[in-house]
């Protein structure tokens, strides 16, 4: 009888450490993001180097030559939570985290110029595997952001 | 053969097999007659042993009951074997309860960080998208060989020419 209770003893210490460890999908945990914010054009330019690893991804699916870092920015979020990434020239990201599940997080991006919304989207995120937000006209080319889960 | 006549008849006299005369005559020959009379005893001593073949005596009471106590006392001492070796395997049982807990919660951290690992190939999903600016429609775009979701406005002086490959 006794060696009974020890063994539910047991087995009660292992589901609760088992708990412990699960991952949580309503776990409050924080989120980090980095965005960066690119100009991308066809005018002759040297190469930026600060986004020369973005660049050669971003050449094989854009049509631009050329592409310059513009402003960027991290936000450590609380999920869920939201945070504000400021990309300077009146840009800014707007990132409210809902949710993550199994490494991923679910997060509302708002991209914003100024007052006005220029995509707002809700997006599942995977750890390194960036969104690209863009389209934007800029002068001769268009303003892109690439926004990744750290 | 008036031996075997007389032996039959003395059979069926002691078995109550003989009636009215017949019973009396053998009951009369049986005080006169010595040789009849040895054979009866004879008999009766055959019926005897094989009465006694027939009946084993049955034990007393007491013995009956004492044989099942015994047993019982038996039985009991065999349990007490049976539990004290039951109880090692108990804590055996604990001892492969407890790693069988720790190999769960192992692979439950580990599971956790692998998960992780899997779905850092995975690209991210647009559940929805909209954009305020005038005249201008979005455009989602997956490319498999940079793992890049593309979220893309769609102007509408330049329309889709800028987009995408």
């Amino acid at each position: 009888m006794l060696d009974r209770k020890l063994i539910l003893a047991f087995l009660a210490l292992g589901y609760f450490f088992t708990s412990l460890g699960a991952p949580d999908a309503f776990a409050q945990q924080s989120a980090s993001f980095k965005a960066v914010m690119i100009y991308a054009s066809n005018v002759q330019a040297k190469p930026d180097p600060r986004v020369a690893e973005i660049a050669k991804k971003m050449q094989r699916v854009f049509k631009f030559k050329h592409y310059k870092l513009t402003g960027k920015g991290n936000a450590n979020i609380k999920v869920p939570g939201e945070g504000t990434i400021v990309l300077g020239s009146g840009f800014r990201l707007i990132v409210k985290a809902k949710g993550s599940e199994n490494g991923r997080v679910r997060a509302q991006v708002i991209w914003k110029k100024g007052g006005a919304t220029l995509i707002n989207t809700q997006v599942v995120m995977s750890k390194n595997n960036p969104a690209v937000i863009g389209g934007h006209s800029h002068k001769s080319g268009k303003m892109i952001v690439t926004l990744t889960l750290k | 053969m008036k031996d075997n006549r007389k032996r039959k008849a003395l059979s069926r006299y002691l078995d109550g097999e003989l009636r009215g005369p017949s019973s009396s005559r053998m009951a009369s020959d049986l005080e006169s007659d010595a040789s009849l009379q040895a054979l009866k005893a004879e008999y009766s001593a055959i019926g005897e042993q094989l009465r006694d073949l027939e009946t084993p005596a049955a034990p007393p009471v007491e013995k009956l009951w004492s044989d099942i106590r015994r047993d019982i006392r038996l039985g009991a001492n065999q349990g007490e074997d049976l539990s004290a070796f039951g109880s090692r395997l108990h804590w055996a049982g604990g001892t492969v309860a407890t790693v069988l807990v720790l190999m769960m919660v192992w692979i439950v951290m580990q599971s956790g960080s692998l998960g992780t690992a899997a779905y850092a190939d995975t690209a991210a999903e647009v559940e929805w998208v909209e954009t305020d600016v005038p005249n201008a429609s979005t455009m989602v775009y997956l490319d498999d060989e940079t793992g890049m979701t593309v979220i893309w406005i769609l102007e509408q002086e330049e329309g889709a020419a800028n987009a995408g490959s």
